[in-house]
């Protein structure tokens, strides 16, 4: 077992994410960084699918009970065994009563934690992530991560490489399906302008400051939207939804985040700088 | 495709697709939101679902789209959009009149935070909004906005009101509500702006069960009033 001893912002039990739900206005959720949650369990040679521990912002301590082996990935920075510094992207044996602490971080904002057999908890809609707003599971202080001890599952090889984590690079987009309700003028000031991450943000979305666009365009039908989806506000600032996002929304759809930018923009922090770049097919 | 849209193509099945990043394909119809093109979304979501293609993950729809997700490491955009081109949405017979579904609604102080104010804000009696709302048998479009949040057509002109100005931080689980020209049903306690005319009992989330919503798009709804 693992013992959440402290907290600094939220530690949650997540995976890929639950798909087939939509339809039910049910989010997909999952690692707000997929990739790195999914190199932490190939680390390990654990199915990707595998529930692993996200652990947001620095300033958490947890106690391992047992001996285990971890696969860490994510964020970079003061990160400790005990006395003893570890190194995102490495597989570390912990020896039981052991304490992982993590201090500042220098590079990305989430840490990723597998564990070797992987971590016990009920499996809801076929995922061990939390649905937002109904099953919330933030983990708490003084709570216990059970951890599955099964050998049983078939080695497989690791062909997901770690995330480069670069908090300066330009998110690649697609067109969203608004994207030609904005005029050319428009179009340009978005991709020309830098924002800022928002003290307002969450898992559900990331709110930008930046200067505003000026247009007429106006609220939609409401229609599909999905992680990446950068919708319009009334405002005039682009919100970027990210993996705990609602299955629909009413606002114009201007551009989509590609997958891989979409976990850059996880390891991003409240007034890191954003920049879209139109990827040309 | 006209050079100002840029990205939407037309179908010969009547509506436009868009390629929605690399994982969607988004169809959209030009017709008017109403039960004729309900239905219409609705078969062609059952003629995706029925032929189960590999690769393609799940249908959700919209008032006026439907959105076909699928994985691009199994199956390509063109794949999905071929046998979408390729196939004969004959009518399933989903047209014929159903009966709606009966939904108990409490319409009193205790449960209805803002039925006095709606009523004198529509210049209305408490009992000809109710009245009005329980009237109309109401199609269920599509879920959203939360697990289980039934999205239904239909509304009663007479009780078109704007949002709360001030959203409420917790709304009752069952909450019988309108705004904006619409009315649903609080699925769980959330943060909420619409105001409260009614409560109801009735479950329509349950992330227990599979499918964990009760009624799917296409449902009729009818609300009636029950006393406590």
């Amino acid at each position: 077992m693992i013992e959440v001893i402290r907290k600094g912002g939220e530690i949650r039990i997540v995976d890929m994410g639950r798909y087939g739900y939509r339809e039910y206005g049910v989010p997909i959720s999952g690692a707000m960084d997929l990739r790195s949650a999914a190199r932490a369990n190939s680390l390990l040679h654990n199915p990707v699918s595998f529930a692993v521990l996200e652990l947001t912002s620095p300033g958490h301590e947890l106690n391992f009970m047992h001996d285990t082996t971890i696969g860490i990935t994510g964020a970079e920075g003061n990160i400790r065994v005990n006395s003893n510094k570890i190194y995102t992207d490495n597989v570390y044996q912990i020896s039981g009563h052991s304490r992982l602490t993590i201090g500042t971080l220098s590079k990305g904002y989430r840490l990723y934690i597998a564990v070797q057999g992987g971590i016990k908890s009920s499996t809801i809609l076929g995922s061990q992530s939390p649905i937002p707003g109904l099953l919330n599971r933030s983990l708490r202080k003084g709570d216990r991560v059970e951890l599955s001890r099964s050998d049983l599952y078939p080695s497989i090889s690791s062909s997901i490489t770690a995330l480069h984590i670069e908090t300066k690079r330009k998110l690649g987009c697609y067109p969203g399906p608004e994207w030609f309700h904005l005029d050319r003028h428009n179009q340009s000031a978005l991709l020309d302008n830098a924002y800022y991450i928002d003290n307002k943000s969450n898992r559900m979305g990331y709110r930008l400051n930046g200067i505003p666009i000026i247009s007429d365009i106006v609220e939609i039908f409401s229609s599909s939207v999905m992680p990446g989806t950068v919708q319009l506000l009334p405002n005039g600032l682009p919100l970027i939804l990210m993996r705990d996002c609602q299955t629909t929304g009413g606002y114009p759809r201007i551009l989509q985040v590609c997958e891989e930018d979409i976990n850059q923009l996880a390891q991003r922090r409240v007034g890191n700088q954003v920049q879209f770049s139109l990827l040309i097919e | 495709m006209s050079s100002d849209q840029q990205g939407w193509v037309l179908s010969r099945h009547g509506y436009q697709y868009f390629k929605f990043g690399k994982h969607a394909i988004l169809l959209q119809w030009p017709d008017e939101v109403g039960s004729d093109l309900l239905h219409r979304i609705i078969n062609v979501k059952r003629h995706i679902q029925k032929e189960e293609i590999p690769g393609i993950i799940e249908v959700s729809t919209g008032y006026k789209s439907l959105t076909i997700f699928y994985k691009p490491d199994i199956i390509q955009a063109s794949q999905v959009l071929d046998f979408m081109e390729s196939t004969d949405f004959h009518q399933y017979d989903i047209s014929k009149i159903s009966d709606p579904v009966i939904i108990d609604v409490v319409y009193n102080d205790a449960h209805a935070l803002d039925l006095a104010f709606v009523a004198e804000h529509l210049d209305l009696s408490v009992q000809e909004v109710i009245n009005i709302h329980t009237a109309p048998v109401y199609d269920l479009y599509f879920i959203g906005f939360l697990p289980g949040f039934m999205y239904l057509s239909g509304l009663d002109k007479r009780l078109f009101i704007p949002r709360k100005e001030v959203p409420r931080i917790r709304v009752p689980q069952g909450s019988v509500a309108i705004a904006g020209g619409q009315t649903g049903i609080y699925p769980f306690e959330s943060p909420g702006g619409w105001h409260i005319i009614g409560q109801t009992n009735i479950e329509l989330f349950n992330p227990f069960k599979d499918p964990p919503c009760p009624y799917p798009p296409g449902t009729k709804i009818k609300f009636r009033r029950i006393h406590p």
